[in-house]
């Protein structure tokens, strides 16, 4: 406990320099913008923001990259509120209520309750972050090849049943991740496969071309070839921002409700943001003595999930820092930025980088502070934001796009898989797929190789003896029941449905 | 019928996908090689793929009434002007080349009037070729301008 303090005050001393609160403060206000701008994701936001982090050092990119992806959750409730339209997924929820109340003239009451339930959350979250990552990272540096190949498949799985509307579509894209993870050098034979004669290939697919292909184009095409909603953007004055007295007691046990819902949800695989906070409105309609003001502009429908998104963006960061495995894209893109700048997160990354590890989660406390200023009293210029339109930025955001995955290599081919998987996710994402899976499966493909592999050799090629192996064999086992469910479900259904015709 | 080509070309992606995993040796359970993986992967595709393209054939798909409902003449004329600028990049150059896209895409998206659009695509092309050539040192192609 005493270590986690003393470690812990290191990390301020190395968030404390300028380069790295200045990019804490590029992180946090692009996340925010991000947040703001419908059209683009977080994802998206930090693969375009890749390239330009290559100049920086290894401390300062990873803290503005973490910044874009907390900083994001703040963001999304500004627009949710006052235009009806959420910034990003976890802040939908947020529409129902929050803009309710911004027709009834309270929309500062709104942002300031959502900003502040924000900022409670996270900072908890972290506190949850600070004391879990190290245990479960000493933990994780007994588990070999097959608990990592176990882990990384319950997590796919898991991501498979909680994302889009179909599972078995889910599922598809988690193998087409997996298919694109197998093109280039093998990482145990070196033999190079699925390249078919293209030299550039050999490298694989960049994860930050195909987080800007399947997130930045595919939202770039919705937004400029598909009608939009006009956008009336409402004001909001500083003085307006002060809840009543009873619209702030009404919203402290909501806030901390979500918050401790928003961190167990984080935890899973999986959009965890936009999960959270459906939970949480769930959760607080059924509490409430009011339940029939929700969707009428119910102050608990806005602090309940605007805390819990928050609360699951710090515990999604404990099985990255920790395991070395993302769950869900933003925290894939993180990884990439680590990787990018020499760090791999795991179970060593505490011992041996700890200035990366504790500078992260202290600028993540100090960035919360900085989000808390720039969200409330600066809410109208981040409203009058939304007033650009969207057909002069939407083709700025795509020459980003191009030059960042031209920069990414300096390779024409990696512009050609930009534009091709592009075109790919935008259709396909129109028939139900979601890209999440596919992006997750691709980072997750070389651990699942790996981990089968030698998985396989340890088991002396028994898949009965993987299956039995304490921790891996439990984890797999809830696994394959999770899939059984996944893939039978369907299949119920169809015969179902051919014997009522 | 939207959904039924969807499934059905990623039925023939992974069906081509697998066809190719062949190739490399799989190994035993024992001994796994470098088609291990992907041969397994591939197998699980195409029967995951098949099933929902069946399911859609026989109209029981969850997408089935579901329509692209986009411009579509504003949709291929983006993904032209794209691929024309991946194939012009090198030759006429960054500056150029980008200038020329983001104008014609701001037309597509309908921006109204001349100098709006040109001069946003000027400013920005001018700006991101500073960050990315002059401060990140990426080797930009110069083109027929420098």
């Amino acid at each position: 406990m005493l270590d986690t303090f003393q470690a812990l005050f290191q990390g301020f001393a190395v968030s404390f320099s300028l380069q790295n609160i200045l990019a804490c403060i590029a992180g946090v206000m692009v996340g925010t913008l991000t947040g703001v701008l419908p059209g683009i994701g977080v994802t998206g936001a930090m693969a375009l923001l890749l390239p330009l982090s290559y100049g920086m050092d290894a401390i300062p990119a990873t803290i503005m990259f973490a910044g874009i992806y907390y900083g994001a959750m703040y963001g999304g409730s500004t627009t949710s509120i006052l235009v009806n339209l959420p910034g990003e997924a976890a802040s939908v929820i947020t529409c129902l209520d929050g803009n309710q109340m911004a027709k009834k003239g309270r929309a500062g009451a709104a942002l300031s309750i959502a900003a502040i339930g924000s900022f409670i959350a996270g900072t908890l979250g972290l506190i949850g972050l600070t004391f879990c990552a190290p245990v479960l990272s000493r933990a994780a540096l007994r588990f070999g090849p097959p608990e990592y190949f176990a882990i990384s498949i319950l997590g796919l799985v898991l991501l498979t049943n909680l994302t889009g509307q179909n599972a078995v579509k889910s599922f598809l894209m988690v193998l087409v991740g997996l298919m694109l993870s197998t093109v280039g050098v093998d990482s145990i034979a070196g033999i190079t496969r699925m390249t078919f004669g293209v030299p550039s290939l050999m490298r694989g697919f960049e994860f930050g071309v195909v987080a800007m292909a399947v997130f930045g184009i595919n939202d770039l095409f919705k937004t400029l070839v598909e009608p939009q909603e006009e956008r009336v953007v409402g004001r909001v004055k500083f003085k307006e921002l002060y809840p009543t007295k009873q619209e702030f007691q009404r919203s402290v046990g909501p806030i901390f409700r979500g918050t401790f819902l928003g961190f167990l949800i984080g935890l899973m695989p999986g959009p965890a943001g936009t999960l959270a906070s459906f939970s949480s409105y769930s959760v607080e309609k059924k509490l409430s003595k009011h339940p029939e003001e929700f969707g009428q502009g119910a102050i608990e429908g806005v602090a309940g999930p605007e805390s819990a998104n928050n609360a699951a963006s710090s515990a999604a960061m404990i099985p990255l820092l920790s395991l070395g495995l993302p769950f869900a894209p933003p925290a894939a893109m993180l990884l990439t930025g680590f990787i990018v700048h020499g760090i791999t997160p795991g179970p060593t990354l505490i011992n041996q980088h700890p200035d990366v590890f504790w500078g992260l989660v202290a600028s993540m406390y100090i960035g919360n502070v900085f989000l808390i200023i720039i969200n409330l009293p600066f809410v109208g210029v981040w409203a009058s934001m939304l007033r650009t339109p969207a057909n002069i930025l939407m083709p700025i955001v795509m020459v980003i796009t191009f030059t960042g995955a031209f920069a990414t290599n300096n390779s024409i081919t990696d512009m050609v898989v930009l534009l091709v998987l592009g075109i790919f996710a935008y259709f396909i994402s129109k028939y139900g797929y979601s890209m999440a899976p596919l992006a997750v499966g691709i980072v997750l493909g070389t651990t699942i190789e790996k981990g089968l592999i030698q998985g396989m050799i340890i088991c002396h090629g028994s898949v009965w003896e993987l299956l039995t192996r304490p921790l891996s064999g439990a984890i797999l086992w809830i696994a394959l029941l999770l899939l059984a469910v996944t893939v039978f479900k369907p299949i119920k259904k169809l015969l179902a449905n051919s014997k009522e015709d | 019928m939207g959904e039924k080509i969807v499934n059905g070309f990623l039925l023939l992606l992974s069906l081509f996908y697998t066809i190719n995993a062949r190739q490399y040796s799989f190994g035993s359970p024992t001994a796994p090689r470098t088609g291990f993986l992907p041969q397994l992967v591939g197998y699980c595709a195409v029967a995951v793929s098949a099933y929902l393209f069946i399911q859609s054939l026989g109209g029981k798909g969850d997408a089935k009434y579901v329509k692209l409902g986009c411009d579509g003449r504003r949709l291929v004329g983006m993904i032209a002007v794209m691929a024309a600028y991946i194939l012009v990049f090198k030759s006429i150059g960054y500056l150029l080349s980008t200038v020329i896209l983001l104008f014609i895409i701001m037309k597509i998206g309908r921006v109204k009037g001349w100098k709006v659009p040109l001069a946003v695509s000027v400013i920005t092309s001018g700006c991101f070729y500073l960050i990315f050539k002059v401060f990140l040192s990426v080797p930009l192609p110069a083109g027929i301008l420098f």
